[in-house]
Parts: structure tokens; C-alpha cells; sequence
């Protein structure tokens, strides 16, 4: 084995030089041990090409809008659409494109990200309240659908989503709340998703068997 | 092996123990709360035999065959029935578990050459309760190497003396102490250029217990203070220069918890002491340093003194707003706690003592190494482990230069100990 007089210290590694100061070793005595770990590589990844072109277009494209915006200015602020749609995108995307996560969590992370950015297009062009009237209670009595034909299609794996499926459930009751706020207007969208909603929750109790009764006490366990 | 699942069974799950649910909130790719705890044996690994040892050791282990699951309002294990599948080492050691990786389960086993590693997940147990899982592991492995060898017949009896004990030993043990938390004050950081990214620079030293044991026993302090000690004199030497600092140096020591509270738990159950120096002169000797370290250790290290760690942790826990909180937003509160007392502190160092096998082994075995993940916001990590006559001091560190390792190393051979130096080449990649 090498030596460092240096750091008075023994080196077993295969290397000329002592990894703690760097300084030549003493010449070598007897054979050499080969190094003890596998090839220290880089993660390649990090660096995805696609994601960097990605990144650039979406500069370019929300840089673009807000100065066109600037220089064709007519009292409207159109560029903040473009440039909150790129964030919603980059913020929303990558959770709904993961191969590892749960498709109904997906399914909810849409719906209620897709809720709030819909109500917020609809404050930026002027408050008409079309978001919450129709928008809201359309897209949560289809994400109810969407869980149902998931659930149909994957029936064994139905308690892994029944947690999700739960809270879309929940989350279908908000055009009601919103409705006895006097916030929405429409009746028959809220009584469209209200009604598919309970169905939904009516539907799991009695269809859902024993695994799926304690799959619930697991996942609400407190 | 084939495990023949009842369809209408009903999966068996626990609950995380007390400190695990802060685990899984703040790993991710660059903080993975992954360590690793290896053997070298004098044979190389045969990977057919290493898997067949795997699956007959996992289903004795109900701590370690659980995938985790997200509830509502807490993060719970449920049991995992599949296969954990066996693969070879990696580039990087302690790299993050993608939550699907290897059917769900929350640790890995890889060989390199004559090596065994078991890489943990925090969230699964702590050193102690994983050190027990790789001597079953191995100690069935050299069995069935002999069996195939020249039919020498399995031993039957284990090596451990607990499988399987799932209590949380934190809500065991809580009474009502006053609670203490955890300190928050900024301590000093060790700065550096980082290392390609994702990339952890290892350096390995051995040393003969016996030299060390005696230079300590004439010193009359424990081998753990005194590595302790050269720690906070390495970080005051070569990177506050000997000068006063207003911030101070923060070595934080995980204690095993089991031996305070007689617990067999295969759960994690251990604690943080924090042990510093607030350097306000220049001239500092190595004893004084030694001397304040005795001093909080013997104020630190009481069973009254992690009472009061432990009614702190479960205190949140019982409460019953932070229970009824949803999940993510106990989540952030985590976070933002982790972060705050993660400033505070400079380097861990951590023992986890003797790793010891049946007479019958200890021929097999050359070696045990422990390597801890190492962060961006807390750059080096320090893990020591003994075998037989040597112990081994493990810095992984996320920084391109050496000052620490070297100034520590150098430190333990002035004081009469050999030391010898291996290292994962990560330093050397600039070199070649």
C-alpha cells in the first residue's frame, strides 16, 4: 500500500496521488488493490435537451406576448393569458405526464388546478361568471365519468383510487356551495354535478365490497 | 418461493412511527434520506444465492416488507406480499427511491464485487434496526454459499434476537415531560464548490479499535466524544481558521434511543443530540475542546433529556387540530420545521457502533462500511461502524475539496492512530 507523508496516512486506492491533500504518494509497495466502488458517473438526465427546448420556447413565446401586448397596447392585458397558460402548463404538465403517479390523482390535480385557472381567465377578460356557472360544474361531473371509466377498465386496482375518487366526490359539491352563495347562477349545472357527485359516493358504499370498506378506514385512519 | 395471495384478505398496515413522517416529505432527488450499510466478504457475490438469501430473509422482517401509502390525513406502510428484487451497485450511493422503483419497497440490496449493501430508506428504521436486517441477510447468504459449497446444513437458528417488533416506542414512551425543541439558531455551514451534480464524493478511513480505545480510555472519554471533539477541531482549524466565529459549530449526534427506554422496536426509534462550540477566542486547544464536549454529552446524553425530545416530537402528533389537518398541509408545516432546524446545524456524525455476527461468520466478513446521503444544505456527513478490530469513519460529502477529511485525518494520525485512506474516486475525476 501507498503512503502520504503528508497526511501520514496509508492509501489503498489505485491513484498517484492522496485523495485527501493531493499530494504524491510514496512510490508503491507490493500489488495494486483495484478501486472499491464502481465508476463515479454524471446523471445524464438532468440535462434532458427536450426540457431545454422546452424552457426556451416558453421564454420566447411569454417575453413575445407581453412586449406585443406593451406595443400594440388597447387597454386589453391579453399577454397575462399567454403568459399564465405557460405557467399552468409547466406547473401542471409534468404531474399529469410521471409514468409513477396514481391516474386518478391526476385526474384531480386537473380538475381542481383546471378549476382555478378557468376562474381566473374569466376575472382577466372581465368578470362574467361563466367559470364558475358553467366551467366548474362541467368539468367536475366529467372528472366524476372519467374516475368511474377508470375504475370499470382497472376494476382490481379500484382501491388505490377510491382516496382521489373520494375527494372528487367532495370537490363535486362545490358548485352547490357556490350556488347557495348566490357565486353561481346556473341551476341546472350545479343539480348536473351535484347529482352525478353523490351518485358517485352512493355508488362506492354499496357497490364497494370489504377490501374497499377497509381500504377506506386505512386511508382516513387519523 | 411462491406467497399465495387470498383475494378477499385484507392488506395488513401500520402506522409510520413518530419521526418517520418527516422523511418522505423531505427526500427528493437531491436530499434522499437514504443510507447505506455494507459488507465485505472474502467471497464474491454470487447474485442467484444473494436473491435466494434475500427471499427467505424479507418475510421474517414485517418492518422492512411494506411499501408506503398515502392517506388522507397521515402517511401509512402497508404490507408488500412481491418479490425484492436484487440488482447491482450503482455509481452513487444513497441515490433516491423513485416511489415506484423495485416493487415498492422502501430499501435496496446491491452487490459490487465481494459487497453487500443495504440502502434504507429513513422512513423504514434506523441504523439499528436496519444493521439487524443485513446480518440476517449476510449470515444466510455465507450459509448458503456453504450449502452449495459442500453441503454444509442452514443453521435455523437466527442471528437476531427480534424480527419484527412494529411499536412506535416514541408513543410508547411519551409522558408528559416539558417538551424541548429542536434549536433553530443558524450555525456555521461548510461552503464549497459542489461536485457534478447528483455525484457524492466518499472517503473511507480505517483505524485499529484498539489504538483508539486505549487513546481514549487515557483521555477518559468515549470513542464517540472524542471523534466528536476532532470533528469540531478539524471545522475550527481549517475553516474558522482558529479566529472567533459568531456562528457556532453544531456536530449533531444521533443517539439510538433503545438502550434509554429498554425498546426492541425494528422501527425507528432514535434521537439528536446537538454538541458545539461558539468559538469566541483564538486560541482554543484540542483539550479544551474535549473538555466541552465531555460536558454536553454528559448533560445531553440523560434518559429525563430525550423524555423531553420525545414529548416534543409526539406532542404535535396526539394533538388533535395537527390529526385532523389533511395531509399535504402537515406536509408544509413539516417542511418549513426541517428547514428551520436544519440551518442549525453544521455536520451529523453518527455511530452506530458493533456490527456483530455469530463466531461461525466472522471469517467470512473483511469489512463493514456505513455512508450516509449527503445535501445541499447540509454538505457533508460523517458515519462511523466497527468490526472485529477495525472501525471505519465514512465522510460522504457533496463539496470538491478536502479540507474537512483531511484536517480530521490528519488529526487522528498526529494523535498515534493509523489510519488508513480509501476513497469512491470521485476526487480523482479532475486528474485522469
Amino acid at each position: 500500500m501507498r503512503t502520504c507523508s503528508k497526511c501520514n496516512v496509508k492509501v489503498k486506492d489505485p491513484s498517484l496521488v492522496c485523495p485527501l491533500c493531493k499530494g504524491v504518494l510514496s512510490s508503491p509497495v507490493g500489488e495494486e488493490t483495484p478501486l472499491a466502488f464502481p465508476p463515479v458517473g454524471i446523471d445524464i438526465k438532468k440535462f434532458h435537451l427536450l426540457k431545454r427546448v422546452f424552457i426556451f420556447l416558453s421564454i420566447i413565446a411569454s417575453v413575445g406576448s407581453v412586449a406585443a401586448n406593451y406595443l400594440v397596447y388597447d387597454g386589453f392585458l391579453w399577454s397575462i393569458l399567454t403568459v399564465s397558460g405557460i405557467i399552468y402548463l409547466w406547473i401542471v404538465i409534468p404531474y399529469t405526464v410521471a409514468n409513477h403517479i396514481n391516474i386518478v390523482s391526476k385526474i384531480l390535480v386537473q380538475a381542481f388546478c383546471g378549476s382555478l385557472f378557468v376562474v381566473l381567465i374569466d376575472f382577466i377578460i372581465g368578470y362574467r361568471g361563466w367559470s364558475v356557472d358553467y366551467v366548474i360544474p362541467s368539468i367536475f361531473s366529467a372528472s366524476d365519468i372519467a374516475v368511474i371509466v377508470v375504475i370499470l377498465i382497472n376494476r382490481m386496482d379500484w382501491r388505490n383510487y377510491l382516496l382521489y375518487q373520494f375527494v372528487i366526490g367532495l370537490l363535486g359539491f362545490a358548485p352547490l356551495v357556490l350556488y347557495l352563495l348566490h357565486i353561481a347562477k346556473n341551476p341546472v349545472f350545479v343539480i348536473i354535478s351535484t347529482s352525478v357527485s353523490a351518485l358517485c359516493l352512493i355508488g362506492t358504499a354499496v357497490f364497494g365490497d370489504k377490501t374497499v370498506k377497509s381500504e377506506f378506514k386505512r386511508r382516513l385512519h387519523f | 418461493m411462491t406467497i399465495i395471495r387470498n383475494a378477499n384478505s385484507e392488506a395488513k398496515w401500520h402506522r409510520l412511527d413518530n419521526t418517520a413522517n418527516m422523511f418522505p416529505v423531505i427526500s427528493n432527488r437531491n436530499y434522499s434520506s437514504v443510507y447505506r450499510i455494507s459488507t465485505r466478504l472474502t467471497i464474491q457475490i454470487d447474485p442467484i444465492l444473494l436473491q435466494k438469501a434475500l427471499d427467505q430473509t424479507l418475510p421474517r422482517f414485517g418492518s422492512f416488507r411494506v411499501r408506503l401509502r398515502r392517506g388522507f390525513f397521515w402517511y401509512y406502510f402497508e404490507a408488500n406480499d412481491k418479490q425484492c428484487l436484487i440488482g447491482p451497485e450503482q455509481s452513487n450511493p444513497c441515490s433516491y427511491f423513485l416511489p415506484a422503483q423495485n416493487n415498492h419497497f422502501l430499501f435496496r440490496v446491491t452487490y459490487f464485487e465481494n459487497r453487500i449493501n443495504l440502502e434504507v430508506f429513513h422512513v423504514v428504521t434506523d441504523g439499528a434496526g436496519a444493521i439487524d436486517f443485513l446480518k440476517e441477510l449476510v449470515c444466510r447468504y455465507i450459509d448458503l454459499v456453504l450449502f452449495e459449497k459442500d453441503g454444509t446444513p442452514l443453521q435455523e437458528r437466527p442471528t437476531v434476537d427480534v424480527f419484527s417488533d412494529i411499536e412506535d416506542s416514541y408513543l410508547k414512551n411519551f409522558v408528559g415531560s416539558k417538551p424541548v425543541g429542536y434549536p433553530t439558531d443558524q450555525a456555521f455551514g461548510i461552503k464549497g464548490t459542489k461536485l457534478p451534480i447528483y455525484t457524492k464524493g466518499v472517503i473511507i478511513g480505517r483505524i485499529p479499535i484498539k489504538q483508539i480505545l486505549t487513546l481514549c480510555r487515557s483521555k477518559g472519554i468515549t470513542v464517540t466524544q472524542y471523534l466528536t471533539a476532532v470533528m469540531i477541531w478539524s471545522i475550527y482549524r481549517e475553516y474558522l481558521n482558529g479566529e472567533p466565529n459568531k456562528e457556532p459549530i453544531h456536530v449533531s449526534v444521533p443517539v439510538n434511543l433503545r438502550p434509554y427506554f429498554e425498546s426492541t422496536t425494528t422501527m425507528n426509534f432514535f434521537s439528536m443530540i446537538s454538541v458545539g462550540l461558539l468559538a469566541t477566542r483564538n486560541d482554543y486547544t484540542f483539550d479544551d475542546i474535549v473538555a466541552t464536549v465531555k460536558e454536553q454529552f454528559g448533560q445531553k446524553l440523560t434518559r429525563e433529556y430525550f423524555a423531553a425530545k420525545i414529548a416534543y416530537n409526539v406532542s404535535f402528533a396526539k394533538s388533535l387540530y395537527v390529526r385532523f389537518l389533511p395531509l399535504f398541509i402537515k406536509n408544509i408545516g413539516l417542511k418549513i420545521t426541517y428547514l428551520r432546524t436544519s440551518k442549525s446545524n453544521t455536520i451529523t456524525l453518527s455511530n452506530i457502533g458493533r456490527f456483530k455476527v455469530p463466531e461461525r461468520y466472522i471469517s467470512f466478513i473483511t469489512g463493514i462500511e456505513l455512508i450516509m446521503g449527503a445535501t445541499n444544505s447540509e454538505p457533508m456527513k460523517c458515519s462511523i461502524c466497527s468490526f472485529e478490530r477495525s472501525m471505519v469513519i465514512t465522510f460522504t460529502s457533496r463539496i470538491q475539496d478536502t479540507y474537512l477529511q483531511r484536517a480530521f485525518f490528519r488529526k487522528l494520525a498526529a494523535d498515534g492512530i493509523n489510519v488508513t485512506i480509501e476513497s469512491n474516486g470521485a476526487y480523482y475525476e479532475n486528474l485522469q
